[in-house]
C-alpha cells in the first residue's frame, strides 16, 4: 500500500473516527467511578480525536477546504470540543468552586443550559459527521446505501436511548414549576441507597405528564433513584401485586442492605397527588418520603420523669399521641426515657432530647447533664408552660434570654382577649419559612396560655439566636389580672414566644417555646401547629434544606381578557389579520402575473 | 467550478421557498390555518382555569394545525418535480441528492417557521394578559417547530417516493397516524413493548414542549426522525443509479 492510497484511506474513514471517538466519550460519561476503564476510554478517545485532528489538517489540500464536507469534518471536530467543554464546566464541582455550596438559582440554570449545550453538541457532531457520510454513500451501490441507513438508525437509537437514561431538560416555565429546587436535588443526591418509585396514574390523565416531569427530575438529581408509571385501571394485577387501589398513589420502596433482619429489609411508603393543586406539595412530598425510607434512622428521645406530656394517657387531648404518631412515621428510633431507665445518664447517645411540658423542675444533676448534652452538640426541643415549676434559667442565662411566667394575652385570639393565641407573626427562618411566604396568607399558629421570652441588650457571642416565634401585635400582658386590658398600664406589642438556637463553637441547636399545649392532641391539627412542630424537629435534626421547601411555589391565574380589549382582539384576529395576510397575497400573485403578462407582451 | 454544498442547499430552499410565496395557495394556508387556530386558541383562553393550561392546550392546537400544513407543503417538494420532468434536469447540474433534498426540505421548514411567526399572536395573548412567562411560548414554538420539521422531513422521504402529490400526501398522513397512535396504543400493551412504542409516539414526545419544559431527550428524537428520513430520501433518489 502506498502513502497516497494509506493518505485517501485516512481521508475515508475520518469521519466514522470521529463517531468512534464521541462513543467512547459517551461510555466514559457513563462512568461512575473514575477506575480503569475510564482512563481507558478517555485515554482512547484522546488519541483518536488528536490524530483525527492532525489528519483533517494535513490531509486535505488548500482546494479541497472549500468543500463542504471538509467543513462538515471541521464542525464536528471543534464541536466535539466546545460539548466536552460545556460538559466539564457543568460538572457540580466546578459550580461548587464558582459560587460556593450555595450555588442556586441562575447559576443552577446556567448549569442546566450548559448541559444541554453539550448534549446538543454532540447531537449535532453526529448529524454533521452522517452528512458528510452520506455525501459519499450516494456514489456506492445499493447495498452499501442501505447498510449505511441501517447502522445510521441503530446509532439514532442508541443516541435517544442514551438521552433516556440520561436525561437533561431545561425548564421555561414561570417559577420552574416542573423542576425541583435546588435543596430538593441537594438532598436527593446523598440517598445512597435505590430508590424505586411508582406512580399510579392512566396514562391520559392530566396529571401523568406534571408527576413524571418532577420524577424524571428527579431521577437526573440521582442515578440511584428510578421510577416507573403503572396504570391501575389497565394493569390492574401489576397494581394488585403493589396492594394500590388508588389512582393518584405515589410508592417510594427501597431496600436497607445494612438492615440484618430480612423482614425489615423492605421499605416503603406512599402519598397520594390527585389534583392539580396537589401537584403545588408534590415536590415537599416526594423529597421527604424519598428521605423517610432512604435515610439514616436517629435516636429521638422523650424526657420523662417530671409529669411531662405524655404519649399515652386518660385524658387523650392532653396527651401527645398524635405528635408521637408523626415522629414515628419519620422511622427513627424513638423512645420514652425516664430516670429509672438511665436518664439522663444515657442522654449522649440521643440526636434529639424532647423536654415536653414538664410540671416538675429538673435535679440538680439532670440540670448538669442536660446543660453539658447541649455545650457537647446535642439538640434539644423545650416546651414549657408558664405555670410550671421546671425551671431553665441554667440553658438560658447563657443566651442572655428570661423565660417570663406571665400569659400573653391577645385581641388576636379565641375568643379574643384571652391567651389561646393566635400566632401570626414569624421571624425569617428555615422552620417558618413556608409560614412568612406572603404576608396576607401568613399561616395561623395557636399556643394555648403561653408565656414569653424577655431578652436584653446583650447578646451571647457564642450562639445565634432567632426569635421564630411572635405573638400577634395586638397581644398584651395582664399585669392587672382582670382578664380585661388597660391602654395605659398594658400595652400592646409582639411578644417573643419562641427561639431556636444554633451554637457556633458545635451542632448545639435548642428550641424553646413559651408554650406545651400546642403540641397535644387538642391543639396539634389546630391551623398549622403540626406543620410547626414537624419542622421544628426538622431543624433540629440538621435536615434545613427538607425543612426549607416549600410547597406550592407557583400560582396560576386565569386570562384575564374581559371588556373592549376581548372584543378587538377578537375581530382583530378572527378577521382583519388572517384578511391581511390574504390581501398580501392577492397583491404578490397580481403583481407576479403582471410581470410575466409584461414579459409576455414584450 | 464546483460550488460550496451550503451555497447549494441555501440556494434550492430559496428558490422553492420563493415559489411557495408566488402561489396563492401559501396564503391560503396561512391564512385559513391562521383563523381556525384563533377559533381554538381563543376557546381555551376564555375557557381554561390557569393561563398555563390555556397556553399547553394553544400549543397542543399549533401542532396539529403545523402537521397538518407539514403534510401539504411537503407532499410537492419532490413529486412535482418528478411529475414535470425537472428532476432530471436538475441532476443534470451539479447538484448531488443530499443538496436537492436538504434544500427542499429547508424551504418546507421556512415556511413553517413563518408560519409559526404569524401564529403567534394567539400565545403571546396569553402572555399579556395570564401573567405566563416568554419562557413557556419559546418551549412551545420550539416544540411546534420541531415536530413540524418532523412532519416535512417524513413528507420529503415519501415525495421522493412517487410522481403523485396526493398519493405522498397521504403515504405521509398515514405513516403520521401511525406514529401519533403508538402513543394512544401503547398503555393497552404490555412491558416492554409498551414503552418502546411510547417512546416513538409523536406527539408523547411534544407533550413537554407544550408544558413549557425542553428536554434533550425529545429535541433527540425529533432530530433523530428528520436526520433518518431525510437520509432516506436522499437514498431513494440515488437510487435512481443502482443499477
Amino acid at each position: 500500500m502506498n502513502l497516497q492510497k494509506l493518505m485517501a484511506m485516512a481521508r475515508n474513514y475520518l469521519a466514522p473516527a470521529l463517531l468512534f471517538c464521541l462513543l467512547l466519550l459517551y461510555i466514559a460519561s457513563g462512568f461512575t467511578q473514575k477506575g480503569f476503564g475510564y482512563f481507558v476510554a478517555v485515554f482512547v478517545a484522546g488519541l483518536v480525536y488528536i490524530g483525527s485532528g492532525v489528519a483533517l489538517y494535513t490531509l486535505y489540500k488548500p482546494a479541497e477546504k472549500q468543500g463542504g464536507a471538509f467543513r462538515l469534518l471541521q464542525l464536528a471536530y471543534w464541536l466535539i470540543a466546545f460539548a466536552l467543554f460545556c460538559y466539564f464546566i457543568q460538572t457540580d464541582y466546578f459550580w461548587t468552586k464558582l459560587a460556593g455550596e450555595s450555588a442556586q438559582g441562575t447559576a443552577e440554570r446556567l448549569r442546566q443550559i450548559l448541559q444541554i449545550i453539550y448534549f446538543s453538541g454532540f447531537a449535532l457532531v453526529c448529524v454533521a459527521l452522517f452528512v458528510a457520510m452520506a455525501v459519499r454513500a450516494e456514489a456506492r451501490e445499493a447495498l452499501g446505501g442501505i447498510l449505511t441507513l441501517g447502522g445510521l438508525l441503530l446509532f439514532l437509537v442508541a443516541l435517544n436511548y442514551w438521552s433516556h437514561i440520561r436525561p437533561a431538560a431545561v425548564d421555561m416555565t414561570l417559577m420552574r414549576k416542573f423542576s425541583l429546587s435546588q435543596d430538593s436535588r441537594e438532598l436527593l443526591k446523598g440517598v445512597d441507597s435505590q430508590v424505586k418509585i411508582t406512580a399510579f396514574y392512566p396514562f391520559f390523565s392530566d396529571l401523568y405528564r406534571d408527576v413524571e416531569l418532577l420524577l424524571r427530575d428527579a431521577a437526573s438529581a440521582n442515578g440511584k433513584i428510578s421510577y416507573t408509571f403503572i396504570d391501575p385501571l389497565r394493569e390492574k394485577n401489576l397494581a394488585d401485586e403493589k396492594k394500590i387501589d388508588r389512582i393518584g398513589t405515589i410508592l417510594i420502596e427501597t431496600t436497607d442492605e445494612t438492615e440484618t433482619d430480612i423482614k425489615k429489609r423492605n421499605k416503603s411508603t406512599k402519598f397520594e397527588i390527585v389534583d392539580e393543586d396537589g401537584i403545588k406539595r408534590l415536590e415537599r412530598e416526594l423529597v421527604t418520603n424519598i428521605l423517610q425510607v432512604s435515610g439514616k434512622r436517629r435516636n429521638i428521645w422523650y424526657s420523662q420523669g417530671h409529669e411531662e406530656k405524655s404519649v399515652s394517657g386518660n385524658f387523650k387531648d392532653d396527651t401527645i399521641e398524635a405528635f408521637d404518631e408523626n415522629l414515628r412515621a419519620l422511622r427513627h428510633h424513638i423512645k420514652q426515657l425516664s430516670p429509672s431507665e438511665g436518664y439522663p445518664a444515657k442522654m449522649p447517645q440521643a440526636d434529639l432530647v424532647l423536654v415536653i411540658g414538664p410540671k416538675r423542675d429538673f435535679s440538680a444533676a439532670e440540670k448538669t447533664a442536660l446543660e453539658k448534652y447541649f455545650d457537647e452538640g446535642g439538640k434539644l426541643l423545650i416546651a414549657v408552660d408558664p405555670e410550671s415549676a421546671a425551671d431553665f434559667s441554667f440553658l438560658l442565662s447563657p443566651l442572655k434570654v428570661k423565660y417570663a411566667r406571665e400569659k400573653v394575652h391577645s385581641d388576636y385570639s379565641l375568643p379574643p382577649g384571652k391567651t389561646t393565641l393566635q400566632s401570626a407573626n414569624y421571624s425569617e427562618h428555615a422552620i417558618t419559612a413556608p409560614f412568612v411566604k406572603r404576608p396576607e396568607e401568613r399561616k395561623l399558629t395557636i399556643f394555648p396560655g403561653a408565656g414569653y421570652l424577655e431578652t436584653s441588650n446583650e447578646t451571647s457571642p457564642d450562639f445565634d439566636v432567632n426569635y421564630f416565634l411572635l405573638s400577634h401585635f395586638t397581644s398584651w400582658i395582664d399585669k392587672i389580672p382582670n382578664g380585661l386590658r388597660d391602654d395605659k398600664k398594658e400595652p400592646i406589642a409582639s411578644f417573643k414566644i419562641g427561639m431556636a438556637v444554633k451554637s457556633k463553637k458545635n451542632s448545639g441547636r435548642l428550641i424553646f417555646v413559651g408554650d406545651a399545649d400546642f403540641l397535644v392532641n387538642k391543639f396539634i391539627d389546630m391551623q398549622q401547629n403540626k406543620e410547626l412542630a414537624m419542622r421544628s424537629i426538622g431543624w433540629l435534626l440538621e435536615d434545613e434544606k427538607l425543612t426549607g421547601i416549600v410547597s406550592g411555589k407557583y400560582d396560576d391565574e386565569k386570562v384575564k381578557l374581559t371588556g373592549l380589549k376581548d372584543t378587538i382582539v377578537f375581530h382583530l384576529f378572527l378577521y382583519i389579520y388572517p384578511g391581511l395576510i390574504l390581501l398580501v397575497g392577492v397583491l404578490v400573485v397580481r403583481a407576479k402575473r403582471r410581470r410575466m403578462s409584461e414579459n409576455t407582451q414584450r | 467550478m464546483k460550488r460550496n454544498p451550503l451555497t447549494v442547499v441555501w440556494q434550492i430552499s430559496q428558490r422553492e421557498l420563493k415559489s411557495y410565496f408566488q402561489s396563492s395557495l401559501a396564503y391560503f394556508i396561512l391564512s385559513i390555518s391562521f383563523s381556525l387556530a384563533f377559533l381554538w386558541g381563543y376557546a381555551y383562553i376564555k375557557h381554561e382555569s390557569t393561563s398555563s393550561l390555556a397556553m399547553q392546550r394553544i400549543f397542543y392546537m399549533l401542532s396539529g394545525t403545523t402537521m397538518i400544513t407539514g403534510v401539504l407543503i411537503s407532499m410537492r417538494l419532490i413529486a412535482e418535480e418528478k411529475m414535470q420532468g425537472t428532476i432530471e434536469l436538475l441532476f443534470t447540474s451539479p447538484i448531488t441528492e443530499s443538496q436537492l433534498v436538504l434544500g427542499k426540505f429547508m424551504s418546507a421548514l421556512m415556511f413553517l417557521g413563518i408560519q409559526g411567526l404569524l401564529t403567534l399572536p394567539i400565545p403571546l395573548l396569553v402572555v399579556f394578559y395570564g401573567g405566563t412567562n416568554l419562557g413557556h411560548l419559546v418551549s412551545g414554538f420550539i416544540g411546534v417547530l420541531l415536530i413540524g420539521a418532523g412532519t416535512a422531513a417524513m413528507g420529503t422521504f415519501y415525495s421522493s417516493l412517487t410522481k403523485t402529490q396526493l398519493l405522498a400526501a397521504l403515504m405521509t398522513a398515514a405513516n403520521l397516524v401511525f406514529f401519533l397512535l403508538l402513543g394512544f396504543f401503547s398503555p393497552f400493551i404490555d412491558q416492554p413493548l409498551k414503552s418502546v412504542l411510547r417512546e416513538l409516539s409523536f406527539y408523547v414526545h411534544f407533550m413537554d414542549f407544550e408544558k413549557g419544559v425542553i428536554s434533550v431527550k425529545h429535541v433527540l428524537f425529533y432530530l433523530s426522525i428528520i436526520t433518518f428520513y431525510l437520509y432516506a430520501a436522499s437514498l431513494s433518489l440515488s437510487s435512481r443509479r443502482w443499477h
